[in-house]
Formats: structure tokens, C-alpha cells, sequence
């Protein structure tokens, strides 16, 4: 009897653990996405920016053709 | 044959270095003396030979500022002078290193088998340090070119000029009206080297002092975390700041007093270990990172969070190996020390303004009467934020554009911030806290003072605090979460691509070496930007002879294209006194005659006013198109 609540209790702690380990995880991979969200929304920001001001040089020129 | 452009930049970085090497000899000379042979080695231990030198660079750079402006008041900031000087600083760095030679090589020998167990540790940290170090390298490059940034062409830079053109600090009534009473602790480095160079070594000076500013919060990221990676992370986070990286070499004087600051941070994170010395360090430095901007007025009430975190937090780096008790003579103490240092670092620029106009305050407090004064309280009101931009403060800073904001902040700020909420109870993360407090700290004083303006280069040094935990939080959870492939990737991807962006605005660097290889002539490279009105300086610069004085009755046309000498010859600040008193009942035909009277050969004037000029003729005295650039024209005085 003994023996059994002592497994169950492992198991209870071992679930929770899995549950917290998954969560974490999970709020992880939120975490990355946001990063890249990040990244993404200033690189168009930035590079629209300098190509509103007078086109200057080629490769800006060619920004502006890929249309970014 | 080395075309005079080419060998003029050349000469520049020769200079740069010489006099890189006597501020960083002097420096660290008088540190060693400040904190005593047992601190000194407490420094080494703690920070490397790479932090003590760092730190002696940043000491040296206080030291030499302080002489060079009792040099120009007193009027003889000579070449002559400045190049003894610097002979003293490689004298004083030879003997140096002959009485430490082996400490230096053991420390070499250290700094060389950390460099290589770094390259042979294969982590993906080498390649954003590799990236680091490259984008680095490219900004250098950037640097060599003229500066271009609107407020280094009107203020920053024709201040440095006209002192080294006559030795003299002057209040300077040519610049924006209140300019001279600002602190000058970071432009009198570019009066020395005008004085003893040119434009090339004031820019690539501007540029090391931002390399040094990096190093400084890779030293107190390592520091406070004792990780490598943490240190490469946050330098990466500073330079993909494009508020820093599009200054770095642009003559403003931001990233250059953001050292100062750090270095305060850095010297009191050594707190727990060297005491009062510390203390008395980050004085020091605090009241020359104020002597280099008022707006760094915000740094002392984060140092203080940052002292007592470090003492009584239970997230601090290190044990405390001083005795704290009795603790309210400590702290009693040490704030004294600390508020005597920067007392004395910060006071001879208000010395200065009592020399220069009679109020050491000026021109926030006391001369009230004064024009500058009022142009001053002018500018008080000018905001850039809404208060909407206030409530979403990071993301405005992140990603909107504002006037007079001078770029945004890096992405990963932001982007971190998630990891930092997973991470903060991290044993690595911790200690870096305690940093991010300090930058809460600072950025909420400057939130109380001007809630609503913003400009990124005042905010450098609170930005490096907030990096610290920000990046380390990133280091920990990719340690934690190591075997989450996908996450891995998905963060390593993100900061690659950061990397990659660093390198393509970089891209300005084709430009560099077409003025290095003199294809491209500075002119070129002036005429090209509408506003600076480089056509009038330059034909001013052309046809003004000895003796002839031009005014400037507006501060629209860039001072620095001008020659000193027609600068110091235009208006006085007595006559700009009188003009403003008498503004309201002046009409135009007795502006002219004043400036007849006072013996005025030209009126710089912009171009929608010259048919109005011209119309006024009084006492004999008529006004002639000299000359019409693009946005201004040049009137000259004729007696009929």
C-alpha cells in the first residue's frame, strides 16, 4: 500500500514536471516567433525608410525594385 | 604619388593612433595612483589587463579634457603644446611597460589563449563575434568619410574647429546661440586634434570612442556574468542599434560620453572588492560623463540603485569581501567620496560659464537677460513624442520615426524581452538584473524630466543596462532549453538575420574607399546634401579678404563650412545682444545700417529675402547680390 501512494506520488511529480517542461517549451517557441515578428516588422520599417529618402545608390535602387 | 586627399585621411588615423595611445598611457597611469598598486592588481584580477587598460582609456580621456580646456581658456591650446602632451603619454606608456614587462606578457599570453580556446570552442557565438567584429571594422571604414549629420555641421564640430583655429574658448556667439555654455568635455578632444590634424582624426576619435563604448559594455557584461557569450550578445544588441551604429564617426558627442558613463558602472561593479576606490573611479567618471552632456544628469540616481543592488541584493556577482558595518557609515562615506569625484570631475565646465558670461549654471539658471538665454528657453518646449508614443514607449523607439530622434533602437530589444520573463530567475540572469535596474533607473529620470522628447544618442549608456539581462536571458534559455532544436534555430536564425542586416547598412563603406582612394573630393560629397549651403561657405571662403566681416544674422547655413576666420570676425555677442533687444522696434533698413555701421562688408541672407534686402537703401548705404546659392544669398554693403 505504502509502496503504491509512494509510486503514485512520483507519477503525479513526474506529470507536473512533463507539464512544466511542455509549458516552458511552449512559452519558448512563443518567445522565438516574437523575436522573429520582431526582426521582420524593423527590417521592412527601416529599409522602407531609407528608400523614401532620394534614392542614392544602386543597391538601394534595387530594393526599391524588389519592392520592399 | 599619394594624392593629397588620400595622404590627408592617412595622416588622420596616424595621428588618431598616437594620440589613442598617450590618452590611454595617461590614463591608466593615473588610475594606478588613484586606486593604489593593491587596487590596481584587484582591477587586473578582476577585469583582465584588457579592462584596466580600457579603463585607464576612459580616465585618460577625462584627465586630458579637463587640461585641454584650462589650455583654451587660458588661450594657448597650441599644436606645439598638444604634441608634448602626447610625447609625455608614450614616454610615461614606454616606461610603463619597460617596469611591468612581465606582467604584460603573462597577460598577453592570457589574452591570446582566451582568444584561441574561443575559436577552437566551434560555438555559433564565434560567428556573431566574427560579425561583430567585421561590421566593426566596416563602420571604421565609414568613419574615414566627412561627417554629414545636420547638429555635427552646426554645433558639435564648428566649436572644436574655431577653438583649435584660435586656441581660445570663447562663448562662440556664431553657433546656435546657447551652444558654448554646454558642456565641451568630449569637443575639446576635437579642438586638440583639429589642432594638431584635421577633420579625418576628429571623426575616426569619434568612431574608437563608440568601439570603446562597446568594449565597455562587453567588459561589464562579462563582469557581472562572467560569460563570454552574454558580452558578444549585448555589443551585438548596441550595434545593431542604428540610433549608435549611423554616429559612430559622425561627430556628435553621444556615443563618446556613453563611455564615461559605462565606466562608471564598470568601476562600482567592483564594489564588493575595492571598496572606496571603486567608488572614488565611478565618481570620477560619472562627472565626466556630465561634463560630456547635462543630459547625463540621469546616470548618478542608477549608480546609486546599482551600489546599494550590489551590496544588499542577494543576485550579486560576487561576495562581499569589504566590511559593510557599521553600514550607515559606509554608505555615509562613499557617497561623499563618490559625490566629491564627480564634483570634481564636472565642475570646471562651470567654471567655465563663470568665466565665459558670469553664471556657472548658464544657461539654464541665472543671466536670464541674456539672447542666448531666451533662445534657450525656447527650445525647452520642443517635444517629438505624443502622448501615445509615451505609453508605448519601446515599440515607438523600436519601430517609428520621430524628428530629431536620430534613429531607433535594435529590434532585439523587444524581441529578448520574452525570453527575459522566462528567464529572470536563471543564476545567470540574475546578476545582469541588477543592471537592468540601473537602466530602468536612468531611463525613468529621463522620462521625468522631458517625458516628451526622446533622441537616442542621450540614451546610449541606459540602453547597454538594459541590454545586459535582456541578453543574457537569451544565453540561459538557450543553455536551459538545449536540446529544443527548433528553438534553437528559430532564435539563431533571428539573430543571424540581424547580423546580416549590420552588414548591408554597411554597405556605405563603397563610398569610404572612394574617398580614401581620393575618386570622391569632400566638395562632391557636400554639394550633394540640399540643405547645407556648402555653395555660399564656399564662396564666402573664396572672395572674403582680411580684415572684411560677414554676418551671419541666422544659424540655417552650416557654420562648419565656413572659415574660422570669417567666424570669429561676424557677429559679436554684444552685437547679437543688442539686435535681440531691440528686435521689436528695429525695421529692416535700420538692421542694414547697424551692420554698415559696425563695419560689415556682406549679410548672409536667405534666398526668398533678397529682392526685400535690396529694396532698402538708407543714409547712402545699398545692398548688392553678391552671390545666390541654393538656399541662401549673399548681400554685399555698397556705399552709393
Amino acid at each position: 500500500m505504502e509502496i503504491d501512494t509512494e509510486l503514485n506520488t512520483e507519477r503525479a511529480v513526474c506529470q507536473a514536471e512533463r507539464v512544466s517542461a511542455f509549458g516552458q517549451k511552449f512559452w519558448v517557441v512563443i518567445a522565438a516567433l516574437w523575436l522573429q515578428v520582431m526582426i521582420v516588422v524593423f527590417i521592412i520599417l527601416e529599409t522602407k525608410r531609407r528608400v523614401q529618402t532620394p534614392v542614392s545608390d544602386w543597391m538601394n535602387k534595387i530594393v526599391y525594385l524588389l519592392g520592399m | 604619388m599619394i594624392p593629397p586627399q588620400t595622404s590627408q585621411v592617412l595622416l588622420g588615423i596616424v595621428v588618431v593612433v598616437l594620440y589613442a595611445g598617450s590618452v590611454t598611457a595617461i590614463g591608466v597611469l593615473s588610475s594606478a595612483i588613484a586606486i593604489g598598486r593593491q587596487g590596481s592588481a584587484t582591477v587586473h584580477t578582476r577585469l583582465g589587463l584588457f579592462g584596466f587598460v580600457w579603463l585607464g582609456f576612459v580616465m585618460g580621456q577625462g584627465i586630458l579634457g579637463v587640461v585641454w580646456l584650462v589650455l583654451s581658456l587660458a588661450g594657448i591650446l597650441n599644436s606645439w603644446l598638444i604634441w608634448i602632451v602626447c610625447a609625455l603619454g608614450w614616454f610615461l606608456g614606454g616606461v610603463m611597460l619597460l617596469t611591468f614587462r612581465r606582467q604584460a606578457i603573462q597577460a598577453m599570453i592570457q589574452v591570446r589563449c582566451g582568444v584561441l580556446s574561443f575559436l577552437h570552442s566551434r560555438s555559433w557565438y564565434f560567428w556573431v563575434g566574427l560579425i561583430v567584429v567585421i561590421v566593426s571594422l566596416l563602420r571604421g571604414l565609414t568613419a574615414l568619410l566627412p561627417p554629414e549629420n545636420d547638429d555635427a555641421l552646426t554645433e558639435y564640430l564648428p566649436v572644436a574647429k574655431v577653438i583649435a583655429f584660435s586656441h581660445t574658448l570663447d562663448f562662440q556667439p556664431f553657433v546656435l546661440a546657447n551652444y558654448g555654455l554646454y558642456p565641451l568635455q568630449v569637443e575639446l578632444h576635437w579642438a586638440a586634434l583639429f589642432a594638431i590634424s584635421n577633420e579625418t582624426a576628429v571623426a575616426v576619435w569619434d568612431y574608437l570612442c563608440a568601439l570603446s563604448f562597446l568594449a565597455g559594455i562587453g567588459l561589464l557584461g562579462w563582469c557581472l556574468t562572467s560569460s563570454r557569450r552574454v558580452a558578444i550578445l549585448t555589443v551585438l544588441m548596441l550595434l545593431s542599434t542604428p540610433g549608435f551604429y549611423y554616429l559612430m564617426g559622425g561627430g556628435k558627442t553621444g556615443n563618446a560620453f556613453a563611455q564615461s558613463s559605462i565606466a562608471a558602472f564598470l568601476s562600482l561593479a567592483l564594489l564588493p572588492t575595492l571598496g572606496r576606490r571603486s567608488v572614488l573611479l565611478a565618481g570620477l567618471c560619472a562627472g565626466w560623463a556630465m561634463a560630456g552632456g547635462y543630459q547625463n544628469v540621469i546616470v548618478p540616481p542608477a549608480l546609486m540603485v546599482f551600489a546599494v543592488m550590489l551590496v544588499h541584493s542577494p543576485w550579486r556577482p560576487l561576495p562581499l569581501d569589504i566590511a559593510v558595518k557599521p553600514l550607515k557609515r559606509f554608505w555615509v562615506t562613499n557617497i561623499l567620496v563618490g559625490s566629491i569625484a564627480a564634483a570634481l570631475a564636472g565642475m570646471p565646465m562651470l567654471i567655465k560659464n563663470w568665466l565665459l558670461v558670469g553664471c556657472p549654471l548658464a544657461p539654464a539658471f541665472g543671466c536670464q537677460q541674456m539672447y542666448w538665454a531666451a533662445w534657450f528657453r525656447g527650445s525647452l518646449g520642443i517635444t517629438n513624442l505624443s502622448v501615445t508614443d509615451v505609453l508605448f514607449y519601446p515599440f515607438a523607439w523600436t519601430f517609428a520615426y520621430r524628428n530629431s530622434m536620430l534613429g531607433n533602437i535594435s529590434p532585439l530589444f523587444l524581441g529578448f524581452l520574452p525570453f527575459l520573463l522566462l528567464s529572470y530567475q536563471s543564476s545567470l540572469v540574475r546578476p545582469a538584473l541588477i543592471a537592468g535596474f540601473a537602466g530602468l533607473v536612468s531611463m525613468s529620470t529621463a522620462l521625468f524630466i522631458t517625458p516628451l522628447f526622446l533622441s537616442t544618442p542621450y540614451f546610449i549608456a541606459p540602453l547597454g543596462l538594459l541590454a545586459l539581462p535582456l541578453s543574457t536571458s537569451v544565453v540561459a534559455v538557450e543553455r536551459d532549453f538545449c536540446h529544443g532544436r527548433n528553438v534553437r534555430w528559430l532564435v539563431r536564425g533571428a539573430i543571424f538575420v540581424v547580423s546580416f542586416l549590420l552588414l548591408f547598412q554597411s554597405r556605405g563603406v563603397v563610398y569610404a574607399v572612394r574617398y580614401l582612394a581620393s575618386i570622391d573630393s569632400q566638395a562632391v560629397r557636400y554639394e550633394s546634401n540640399p540643405n547645407a549651403s556648402s555653395d555660399v561657405a564656399t564662396w564666402l571662403n573664396a572672395h572674403v579678404q582680411s580684415g572684411q566681416r560677414v554676418a551671419l544674422p541666422n544659424h540655417d547655413i552650416y557654420p562648419y563650412f565656413v572659415d574660422p576666420n570669417i567666424l570669429v570676425n561676424s557677429e559679436s555677442a554684444g552685437e547679437r545682444q543688442w539686435l535681440w533687444e531691440h528686435r521689436y522696434s528695429l525695421s529692416p533698413s535700420d538692421v542694414w545700417h547697424f551692420y554698415a555701421q559696425h563695419g560689415f562688408t556682406y549679410v548672409v541672407v536667405p534666398k526668398d529675402r533678397v529682392d526685400g534686402a535690396q529694396s532698402v537703401r538708407r543714409d547712402g548705404v545699398a545692398l548688392n547680390v553678391a552671390f545666390v546659392g541654393r538656399e541662401h544669398a549673399v548681400l554685399r554693403m555698397e556705399k552709393d
